[in-house]
């Protein structure tokens, strides 16, 4: 019996990474529970309801991966008035926290597959926390290839600079960057993700899984490419993002049909979107 | 089972010793402004008894009570309230049988094992119905259609019918189901009374019923739930929804309603109403909304109450046919217009037989 | 006298049928009675869907605004029932420039016998349409309604700071927050409405004393020089609350100190927006020590 009471707990600030330049404001905050609750267990692809005292609470995809237990990490982009607040804050000012919540992308039914990450923007924080328990070393020989093709604006926009490295250098991993349109020193791929699907990515492995995020136009465009190219519905995933209150399924805020984001998701297949009004 | 026939004068009395026992709350026709309504109110002195106001189907409901319209989320506040055995029970007086299925539908919702509320519970925890029933089909009634008795409800363990016809007469029965007992002081008052006429009950109940049944042309054909993908593509949800101002007074005294919001008041955290029918209800702070225009967001009121809902908590509809949310509206936009026009669009596509 | 009800009625299911012969347009907005409830409702119509003239009906309940519904599509041309009161919405939204005059087909009900329940009637002082194409009804003489009525009860005139307060705080206390009076209101239409305003935040959320004063006080400053006296506001609210005493209130306020009544003629200048040099507070345009 699950019982909630909507309050949060508490956690501190332990250090904030500024992502982007000034024209997309992205900031990483990771945090670390106070007091004597136990550790912050969670599944790559939930989501957790993030507190600003005194000014209200959003939903935010968790970024890490849940093999890394000694902080939670989130990516903010601030667009509205939590988002706002919460670029004000400082390392070392308190939240609060509720979570998690929502279910997780299926990693453990898609081992031995071939995984491949398509993001737009801000849509790799909730993959990274995929991506990191794919490619943690306890993990990595129970999958196959790992290709990964980013998407952002710019160069300026780019997110994660410092795990691209270790990225890179990780067993049987393959990763393409995008760009919106041509910029000096910039000598990778150049194009929306749709586009570049078919030339930068092998698609040609039975049973590869493919994991989309981005805003929900790029996902629509993303995911009609894949159909194109022969990929079955089951075999695409995407996570969703809607306006949400309570986090667990009851608020009335989320529900796409009789279906909830924040419980019967975020992580949506295709295959399921295909029986889901299109509400989103 | 016991059957009592009371007289005006019996009533009253039973109230009285219902007082001394029980946190009463009753349904009294109040003036507010330019409106005369029937509302339910606590009783604070036994001189308030006498103008308890049965006959009409109360504006407010036990939500008001169980699901109130801000709440403050006190978690110290519920510890306190749990350790403490002096609270009284809440005894809800002359509630129909809608109300009840209303109330039943917040237990699932509320009391659920995935994510049980506690601050439902608390309030839901001593809280005893007497149900009430009379030959007066209230307006735009049509709970018959959802499968809801008129007079009889599992949540109430007494139920109070009044013959309005019979006045002058013993013209209430007051059924107490069997394994069922009041506290001493009230047993004691009604081993006093009469004892009523099962068949005689029967006998009046069922030409209420018929009568009923007369007085409304309203039939939903198709079965409920409504097919999700279906009714949302195939219906024009435009035209019967067109006068809708996006106001939300339907949702906030409709029985069955529980969509709410946070809200911060310094650092206290607190609940309050929420309504689809608002216009920025699933606004994201980017500025997208997946439901822009009011026909859109009529399609989600109908579909959450006949086909999510059911679909998520084992067929039961989302609504009791209480009727209210058509007479409080504004421009009295008749949900059941709405209704019928799935329903035909539903058989014309062959899909609801 | 005025016209009676099912003389109105007869008048204008004759008229629109006329009117669905004679001109060309998408959209009729009218009453008519709810086939389950019986009650009066707005009836929206497309000009192509199929219409049952003998639906249509004008009783002593039919107290929406239709013309709050023309601002819903003002690209289309629409044919509209409107009450005097209605005109006087519709000659405003003429004359702020927000809805073309070409686009409308205006049946106004002379002499209107008013709406049952609404104090807003007792004191009207628009019996006959200020703007229309057609008419039904005869029309009602001046001498016949009242025009200058600044005694009245509500307004409290009479009553001490203390009382008023009083009054006020006890009636709008039963609010819910739930903005009947405003989506009612033909005069309110702002696309962004300080409700609703996150960054920054113009109302708190919730429902206590505070907010829904500082609600009604806030809305009820827009009006002066908006507001119609139709009482759609007091009508619509579900609690019944004494909403013209502060809506009505700043009507007559705005006749009072500026002889002004908005929504008279499609040519009307408003009251805060336009100035001319006669205006006895000229303002900015005086330079100090002119």
């Amino acid at each position: 019996m699950k019982r909630d009471d909507y309050i949060p707990a508490e956690a501190e600030i332990i250090e904030i990474i500024q992502e982007t330049g000034s024209n997309l404001n992205i900031k990483t905050f990771h945090l670390k529970l106070t007091g004597d609750k136990p550790i912050f267990d969670f599944k790559p692809g939930q989501f957790l309801m993030l507190t600003v005292h005194g000014v209200g609470e959003a939903p935010f995809g968790l970024a890490s991966s849940p093999s890394n237990r000694d902080k939670i990490v989130i990516s903010v982009k601030e667009t509205g008035r939590v988002t706002a607040a919460l670029h004000e804050l400082t390392v070392g000012d308190k939240v609060g926290l509720r979570g998690p919540y929502g279910n997780s992308f299926p990693v453990e039914e898609h081992k031995s597959n071939e995984m491949i990450f398509i993001s737009g923007g801000i849509g790799l924080a909730p993959l990274r926390s995929a991506i990191d328990y794919v490619l943690d070393q306890d993990n990595r020989k129970d999958y196959g290839r790992v290709q990964m093709l980013q998407a952002f604006r710019s160069p300026e926009d780019m997110l994660y600079d410092y795990d691209q490295p270790r990225w890179e250098d990780a067993d049987n991993t393959e990763i393409k960057y995008t760009i919106d349109k041509p910029c000096e020193d910039w000598d990778h791929c150049v194009g929306f993700p749709h586009n570049l699907i078919k030339d930068e990515i092998e698609c040609l492995t039975e049973g590869a899984k493919y994991y989309v995020c981005g805003p929900p136009i790029m996902i629509k465009s993303v995911i009609n490419e894949l159909l194109e190219l022969g990929i079955k519905p089951k075999d695409i995933i995407t996570t969703l993002e809607m306006r949400m209150s309570c986090g667990l399924g009851k608020c009335g805020k989320c529900n796409i049909g009789h279906r909830y984001v924040c419980k019967d998701g975020p992580v949506f297949s295709y295959q399921e979107l295909l029986d889901m009004p299109d509400e989103f | 089972m016991r059957l009592k026939k009371l007289n005006s004068k019996d009533l009253i009395g039973l109230l009285e010793v219902l007082f001394a026992e029980y946190n009463l709350i009753a349904p009294f026709k109040v003036e507010q402004g330019r409106l005369n309504r029937v509302l339910y109110r606590f009783i604070r002195q036994d001189t308030e008894i006498p103008a308890i106001y049965l006959k009409e189907l109360p504006e407010t409901t036990p939500k008001n009570f169980i699901l109130p319209r801000d709440e403050r989320l006190d978690f110290n506040g519920l510890e306190q309230a749990d350790r403490s055995d002096e609270t009284r029970t809440r005894l809800f007086f002359g509630v129909r049988s809608c109300d009840l299925a209303a109330i039943e539908l917040f237990d699932d919702v509320f009391l659920d094992e995935d994510y049980l509320d506690p601050f439902y519970e608390s309030r839901r925890k001593s809280n005893i119905f007497i149900g009430y029933s009379n030959q007066i089909l209230p307006p735009n009634n049509f709970q018959k259609e959802l499968g809801i008795d008129y007079f009889d409800h599992q949540l109430a363990p007494a139920f109070l019918y009044e013959d309005l016809e019979a006045r002058g007469r013993d013209h209430y029965y007051l059924k107490i189901k069997a394994g069922f007992e009041f506290p001493g002081a009230v047993e004691n008052y009604l081993e006093e009374l009469k004892t009523g006429e099962n068949d005689q009950l029967e006998a009046l109940l069922s030409d209420w019923e018929a009568k009923f049944a007369q007085e409304s042309e309203f039939e939903i054909k198709s079965k409920l739930p409504f097919s999700e993908k279906i009714a949302f593509n195939q219906v024009d949800w435009q035209e019967p929804t067109a006068s809708c101002l996006g106001c939300g007074v339907c949702t906030y005294y409709c029985p069955t309603c529980f969509c709410f919001d946070f809200f911060w008041d310094r650092s206290t955290k607190n609940r309050a109403w929420d309504s689809c029918m608002f216009s920025v209800f699933t606004e994201h702070a980017s500025g997208h909304n997946p439901r822009e225009e009011q026909h859109q967001r009529w399609r989600q009121r109908l579909l959450h109450k006949f086909s999510y809902h059911p679909q998520n908590y084992g067929g039961k509809p989302g609504c009791v046919g209480c009727g209210r949310c058509i007479y409080k509206c504004p421009v009295n936009l008749d949900i059941r217009k709405v209704i019928k026009a799935v329903d035909n669009s539903l058989i014309e596509g062959g899909a609801g037989q | 006298m005025s016209n009676s009800y099912k003389e109105i009625t007869e008048d204008l299911q004759e008229m629109i049928k006329l009117i669905y012969e004679e001109e060309d347009f998408d959209q009729l907005l009218a009453y008519s009675r709810g086939m389950y409830s019986g009650l009066i409702e707005p009836l929206i119509i497309s000009r192509d869907s199929e219409i049952d003239f003998k639906r249509i009906e004008f009783t002593d309940k039919a107290y929406q605004m239709l013309s709050k519904y023309l601002l819903k599509n003002r690209e289309l041309k629409q044919a509209v029932v409107a009450k005097p009161c209605d005109t006087r919405a519709i000659a405003f939204y003429v004359s702020e420039n927000i809805i073309d005059r070409d686009n409308l087909i205006i049946i106004g009900i002379n002499g209107c016998p008013g709406i049952e329940g609404n104090t807003a009637c007792d004191e009207c002082d628009t019996k006959n349409p200020v703007i229309a194409d057609y008419y039904v009804g005869e029309p009602l003489p001046e001498e016949e309604f009242a025009k200058d009525k600044t005694d009245l009860k509500y307004l409290l005139s009479k009553d001490k700071q203390a009382t008023r307060k009083t009054h006020y705080t006890k009636e709008f206390m039963r609010c819910t927050q739930c903005y009947a009076c405003r989506d009612a209101c033909p005069v309110c239409y702002c696309d962004h409405c300080f409700v609703e305003s996150n960054q920054p935040v113009w109302l708190e959320e919730g429902s206590g004393p505070e907010e829904d004063m500082v609600f009604h006080l806030m809305r009820t400053m827009h009006m002066p020089g908006r507001c119609v006296n139709c009482g759609a506001c007091e009508m619509a609210c579900p609690e019944g609350i004494e909403m013209r005493s502060l809506t009505s209130h700043l009507y007559h306020q705005a006749r009072k100190y500026f002889d002004y009544r908005p929504g008279l003629s499609p040519d009307q200048r408003s009251l805060f927006s336009d100035y001319n040099e006669e205006d006895p507070e000229p303002g900015f345009l005086q330079q100090e020590g002119d």
